[in-house]
């Protein structure tokens, strides 16, 4: 294998996507964007209906705890099991989502793209409570009907082993073929 | 604001409760290593999808209708692991990721990459050789594993990039394939015309219908189709697309109800393994006759 610099990724410096108001599906940064504005809404009802306009039928979210680097816990599912899986934390939290940085590979109808984003929580009961902390975020997308639909959507947390900054460094792998 | 601990956020923040942790005494192997060992075994007899796919995982195929629009079909580990079944029945098949572009962290890993497919008729020998991208998102339990992946083959009007398919992996690739070499292969993928429909004759590979080849026969005889042009029956045209979809090409000499009847016959073709010309999927023109 043979590591070269990197290719094929476009990177954006975001300053935050919040002023973006108008959903264009046919743009996969604004479905990176809805995604990230579904997962802020307060109530089961309205982050099922957006998120669900997000993802095709059998789209699945894997999400990662990770504790140090050989220590994790992982779970998933479809986005129902995501929706009921956390409306209990929901209940008692709200949540923000800064996307930082971006990247996306893509060909004809098939797009994968990363992000970094700073999440904060805040309880609802007092709001003096809050949380913070970086996440990286996978997002696999197949265009079809006009639009991106997501297919799966992974993440994972920074932990303090490794700077999560590294989770969008690229290594470029040739393969050798045998054939 | 008061900042705790990172994980201890991330467990609430998911609100997934308390979860059994996995702790990996030994240097795990990469996820490129579980790469490669998914793309050989699943060209390989009795694949066994559990041993690499996450519980949840999904498949997802992008494949084209006969207007050109994409349309994705979904498949589960075990209706993945049915074609590979029936892909090794009727083909030697060869896979491998040529470049891959790998990012992870922690214990989630994702590579986007191109891959090389070269299936062998086992009846023919006639050869057939693919390009796809291929995205998948990895997990890593016990061992890493698939949690997506996400298949879009190569579409002739937009040609990967010398990123993700370089000259000098491709010349290494052309010498295992026959009578091909590097020089040959730049020369002979540009020999092809996209938006042309080829006769059979003109193909290094015909199409082919997938499966037992009692389900082509059962086709035809459902619909009174015959392919031999001796039998006198009414003559009409079906276009193998590059993805493999069928559509109904010349009709001018069927009658209303005969056309209604070629209709439905192409509309009751699974899809096709493509016509192959200058190693690149093309359109084919199959005749067929009503009775």
């Amino acid at each position: 294998m043979k590591i070269v610099a990197y290719i094929l990724t476009l990177c954006f410096w975001l300053g935050g996507f919040a002023a973006i108001s108008q959903t264009n599906l046919g743009n996969p940064s604004e479905v990176i964007a809805s995604f990230y504005r579904a997962l802020e809404l307060p109530t089961l009802e309205e982050r099922s209906q957006a998120l669900n306009a997000l993802f095709m039928e059998d789209g699945t979210i894997q999400s990662i705890v990770q504790r140090s680097s050989m220590v994790s816990s992982s779970r998933g599912g479809t986005v129902k099991d995501f929706l009921n899986g956390s409306n209990d934390f929901y209940l008692n939290n709200t949540m923000s989502y800064d996307e930082i940085e971006r990247s996306i590979d893509y060909y004809v109808d098939v797009a994968m793209i990363h992000s970094l984003v700073f999440q904060s929580i805040v309880e609802r009961k007092n709001p003096s409570v809050a949380f913070e902390q970086m996440l990286w975020f996978s997002f696999s997308m197949a265009y079809q009907d006009d639009r991106w639909y997501l297919t799966a959507v992974s993440w994972v947390n920074a932990f303090e082993d490794e700077d999560i900054d590294d989770a969008m460094r690229l290594d470029t792998l040739w393969h050798q073929i045998k054939d | 604001m008061k900042h705790l601990h990172f994980h201890i956020a991330l467990i609430a923040s998911l609100g997934l409760g308390m979860m059994p942790a996995v702790s990996l005494a030994q240097t795990p192997s990469t996820s490129v290593q579980a790469i490669d060992a998914f793309y050989l075994a699943s060209a390989r007899a009795n694949f066994d999808p559990k041993a690499f796919f996450t519980p949840d995982a999904h498949c997802q195929v992008v494949n084209y209708t006969a207007d050109g629009k994409s349309k994705i079909i979904s498949l589960t580990q075990d209706e993945f692991s049915a074609q590979v079944d029936t892909l090794v029945k009727m083909f030697d098949v060869e896979q491998q990721p040529v470049v891959v572009l790998s990012r992870y962290y922690g214990h989630l890993a994702t590579a986007y990459m191109s891959v090389y497919t070269r299936l062998i008729d086992k009846k023919s020998g006639d050869t057939l050789r693919l390009r796809s991208i291929q995205a998948v998102q990895m997990i890593q339990q016990t061992d890493w594993k698939i949690a997506s992946l996400v298949i879009q083959n190569e579409v002739s009007t937009f040609p990967f990039s010398e990123e993700l398919w370089p000259q000098e992996l491709s010349a290494e690739l052309a010498l295992g394939i026959g009578e091909s070499n590097a020089e040959d292969t730049t020369e002979t993928m540009s020999l092809y015309d996209p938006s042309k429909v080829y006769n059979i004759d003109e193909l290094q590979v015909a199409p082919e219908y997938p499966g037992d080849p009692s389900l082509y026969t059962s086709l035809l005889s459902a619909f009174n189709v015959t392919t031999d042009g001796d039998a006198q029956g009414a003559p009409f045209t079906v276009v193998i697309e590059e993805d493999g979809f069928a559509r109904l090409g010349y009709v001018g000499d069927l009658s209303g109800a005969q056309i209604e009847r070629a209709t439905s016959f192409v509309k009751s073709m699974l899809i096709w393994y493509p016509g192959v010309k200058s190693d690149a999927s093309v359109k084919t023109k199959l005749v067929f006759y009503l009775l």
